[in-house]
């Protein structure tokens, strides 16, 4: 293999962002700057009212920064940009239903691609494409009254990839499906994250959403308090607190054991603390065996 | 609720009525509707009738569905039925009701008025029942495309009557959800004047509003996020085409219309 | 097609002073079932015991005194069970956060000074500041809705609280400090908490008594330790097992030892573990082998 180093093209760049609330200028962000590589799955988190959705509406162009400069796929957002930069950005939001435009769920899958003007049988065959991808095809004529929450969220998912975009947003995205659902969404996600075509920016207060970013920041009161990978960030107490995150149970057990005098390491996922729990005993029973063999000897 | 509306949902058969251009559906609905105002004797009614079982039949829908859509009017039928029965004074008189008599002439308006309005929901229904409603918001912004000449946007309406059809069920959910919530507070009408009652009605609208207006913003966002621009030009997901079908079915409607227009003369 | 009922011949019987939780995923039931704890909706079939309210089915025919008897019991009933909907910041409707708490007292016959005290306790109760009571709910911020809300409902003072998804939407440590209040509630103040939620995890902390719906039926009904025991049952009603309950099943399995009698938290868990390794270790390490491969089976 060649040794050569890939500079990875950005997908976003902000650069000194100011942004404040409309009546009172009152900073919601206050000098951020941040690199978004390409294909990267960044994790945002932060308490409410610490600017995480209004970096994403600044990425995506809905608010507009008060200074600094926001540049996406290499393009610089301003009025006349807006438009091209959207093309290349889905965005996910909280709400399942009010993210639904259509009558059925094929008219809502064919809105964005209707704005860009695509020819119909483009249209209905991408349709037919991320329907599939999303197994919702059964369900492309039903109306969302009919549809469960984990249902429309996919298909919110399903409309964004329609418009074949580079970078996707996810606003809270599963903060208001149920546990399964959850589940399957986060599923989504990281099925996306493999293909290594998007960039994916998910704003979220879970901590295992999180855990599968490769790195997450954490606002708090307009600034970046805090940027690096999941594990060595979400492993600091003032951190989280500042987050409002609370210490998952996996690292509350590993604490616990330590202090009981079983050292292992913090980990987050029970897959880990058992992986640490069976690296524990075939430590600690190699020295009874050779204990037990030193004694018979 | 959902489960009570019949009216205003598609239903997926294979037909060639469901193929059909949703603007030559309209324009027969038009037509049929003529049709329907001068239907005013036995012989219309049958004319009428005939006809429109023959395009339910081509719907391959089982009557049924049709059936349901009619059934939320019936009281309103019964109600003109009556009516005439009541105070329509022409023809033989038939038999007498304490201070009322009823007459052949009150008998046969009353059917008639009845048989009017059972024809015109049921073809009504085959509409929404044969056409995606997406097409048919389509075809109604196609349709009113001449009225660009003096400011109208087609296309605006259109999206706009979209949307409303899309969010009429989920708000009358929330104030549903809304009612139960102060019911469970111990909320109790009965007993309370009339101005009382007013007020707290009135006041349980605030959190409806405040509702439907988060969500009006929630998806404005969506759809601007989504490269809605106002005004822009845009694409469909079908191309609306008129085939000769389109045009066989829409003269196919001339027949009970100047079936109608005969008998009515003669 | 689903079929229409909700619920279907479900029998649950839940104590006083309790902190139930409903378990269900979206669709089970369990909303139906809450709207029948306060008469919202009532039985077609079977009947309904709540504290010394009963309630038969209703048929539709009934004749006006019997009418008129049910329309008294529901308001009884509807004065001792306050019912806590999803998102119940979205209800609020008065000018005021103080007119809002004094609703449900004033609909349920008390004076308006009472009203006026019951609606400074309850938001007392959820920790909301008094200069807070005077301002219009729709300035306060969302966490601050949820929990002005919730004392709406606390306001008439009833017996029995039945909350649905109270913690959907709010951040983790917002989420643990409403429940963390809902259990102090039962433990010092006597309520009977009931929560409809399809997070298991959080409420695991608290909770003394569950209750798992699926397909409108009661499938498990009981303590922890019950769900520990029945996992495929919770799996096949579509709940998601938390990690905690995981790495107890797991564990269990690989060591041959039986499973804890109820959840245990990180302090416990530890303890219990360390009691399997300590076990473990007097067996000496002669079964290594095994539970290398018993590890590799289990992260397959």
């Amino acid at each position: 293999m060649r040794d050569i180093k890939r500079v990875e093209p950005l997908a976003v760049l902000l650069s000194r962002v100011t942004i404040g609330l409309p009546f009172s200028g009152a900073p919601v962000l206050s000098d951020i700057s941040l690199e978004i590589p390409a294909g990267q799955w960044l994790g945002i988190t932060g308490m409410n009212g610490s600017g995480k959705s209004t970096l994403l509406r600044l990425i995506s162009g809905l608010l507009l920064a008060d200074e600094g400069s926001v540049t996406i796929n290499g393009l610089t957002l301003a009025e006349d940009t807006v438009w091209e930069i959207r093309k290349g950005i889905g965005f996910v939001f909280a709400s399942p239903d009010n993210q639904f435009v259509g009558q059925t769920v094929a008219e809502d899958i064919a809105f964005g691609m209707a704005n860009r003007c695509l020819e119909p049988e483009a249209i209905r065959s991408r349709i037919h494409q991320y329907a599939e991808l999303l197994s919702i095809t059964d369900l492309l004529g039903r109306h969302p009254s009919s549809l469960s929450g984990g249902q429309k969220q996919r298909v919110a998912i399903a409309s964004v990839l329609a418009m074949e975009p580079r970078i996707i947003l996810f606003d809270e995205a599963t903060s208001m499906l149920d546990e399964g659902s959850r589940r399957e969404v986060l599923g989504i996600m990281k099925q996306l994250h493999a293909v290594n075509r998007y960039t994916l920016i998910t704003v979220t207060h879970d901590t295992d959403e999180l855990l599968e970013a490769e790195r997450i920041i954490m606002l708090a009161d307009g600034s970046v308090i805090g940027d690096g990978s999941p594990e060595e960030l979400l492993i600091r107490d003032e951190w989280r607190s500042k987050c409002r995150l609370q210490t998952p149970y996996m690292l509350q057990l590993c604490r616990e054991l330590q202090r009981q005098g079983i050292g292992i390491s913090e980990r987050f996922t029970e897959e880990e603390v058992q992986k640490e729990l069976w690296a524990f005993i075939s430590k600690t029973s190699l020295t009874n065996t050779r204990m037990a063999s030193c004694s018979r000897g | 609720m959902r489960t009570r509306m019949v009216f205003g949902r598609y239903i997926d058969r294979d037909s060639w009525i469901h193929r059909l251009d949703p603007r030559s559906k309209m324009t027969a609905m038009l037509l049929f509707m003529c049709a329907i105002f001068l239907t005013d004797s036995y012989a219309a009614v049958l004319v009428m009738l005939t006809f429109s079982l023959f395009m339910i039949k081509s719907t391959n829908i089982p009557l049924s569905y049709f059936a349901r859509a009619v059934k939320p009017l019936l009281f309103i039928i019964l109600f003109i039925v009556i009516f005439h029965l009541a105070f329509e004074r022409g023809g033989a008189r038939f038999i007498d009701v304490g201070p009322f008599a009823i007459y052949a002439g009150g008998l046969e308006k009353g059917l008639i008025s009845a048989a009017r309005m059972v024809i015109f929901v049921a073809l009504a229904a085959m509409i929404s029942f044969t056409t995606e409603p997406d097409r048919l918001t389509q075809g109604l912004g196609s349709m009113m495309k001449p009225l660009r000449a003096v400011g109208f946007h087609p296309e605006k309406a259109a999206l706009m009557v979209g949307i409303a059809l899309r969010f009429i069920p989920t708000i009358f959910e929330e104030a549903e959800r809304i009612w139960k919530a102060q019911l469970s507070r111990g909320l109790d009408l009965t007993g309370k004047p009339l101005k009382q009652r007013a007020r707290l009605i009135l006041s349980l609208m605030v959190p409806v509003m405040a509702g439907a207006f988060r969500r009006a913003i929630e998806l404005a966002d969506s759809m601007e996020a989504r490269g809605y621009r106002l005004g822009a030009p845009r694409s469909a997901i079908h191309t609306l085409s008129w085939k000769a079908r389109d045009t066989v079915f829409l003269l196919l409607f001339l027949v009970p219309l100047a079936s109608v227009v005969v008998i009515s003369i003669n | 097609m689903f079929s229409r009922l909700g619920l279907s011949d479900l029998t649950v019987t839940l104590k006083e002073k309790s902190f139930t939780a409903i378990i269900g995923a979206s669709g089970s039931g369990k909303s139906t079932m809450l709207q029948h704890l306060n008469g919202l909706l009532q039985p077609a079939e079977g009947s309904l015991a709540i504290l010394n309210f009963h309630l038969g089915p209703n048929t539709g025919k009934n004749g006006r005194s019997e009418r008129k008897l049910r329309a008294r019991t529901l308001a009884g009933l509807r004065k001792r069970v306050g019912l806590v909907f999803q998102f119940p910041e979205q209800q609020l409707f008065e000018a005021t956060v103080q007119d809002d708490l004094q609703f449900g007292p004033l609909n349920f016959g008390y004076s308006k000074q009472e009203a006026a005290e019951l609606a400074r306790k309850a938001a007392a109760l959820l920790g909301l500041d008094d200069s807070l009571l005077q301002r219009s709910p729709f300035e306060l911020s969302g966490g601050q809705m949820r929990k002005a809300a919730i004392a709406a409902v606390l306001a008439a003072d009833p017996d029995i609280i039945v909350l649905d998804e109270p913690t959907s939407g709010l951040d983790q440590e917002s989420r643990k400090e409403l429940l963390e209040l809902l259990h102090n509630l039962s433990r010092l103040q006597g309520k009977t908490i009931i929560i409809v939620t399809h997070r298991l995890e959080e409420v695991l902390p608290y909770a003394d008594q569950y209750v798992v719906i699926h397909h409108g039926k009661a499938v498990v009904q009981g303590n922890s330790g019950l769900l520990l025991r029945q996992p495929e049952l919770l799996a096949e009603a579509g709940i998601v097992l938390p990690p905690s309950i995981r790495l107890m099943l797991a564990l269990s399995e690989q060591f041959h030892a039986p499973l804890p009698e109820e959840y245990l938290n990180p302090e416990k868990a530890a303890a219990w573990i360390k009691g399997l390794l300590l076990n473990n270790a007097a067996m000496s390490g002669g079964d290594l082998y095994a539970y290398k491969n018993g590890v590799r089976a289990i992260h397959r």
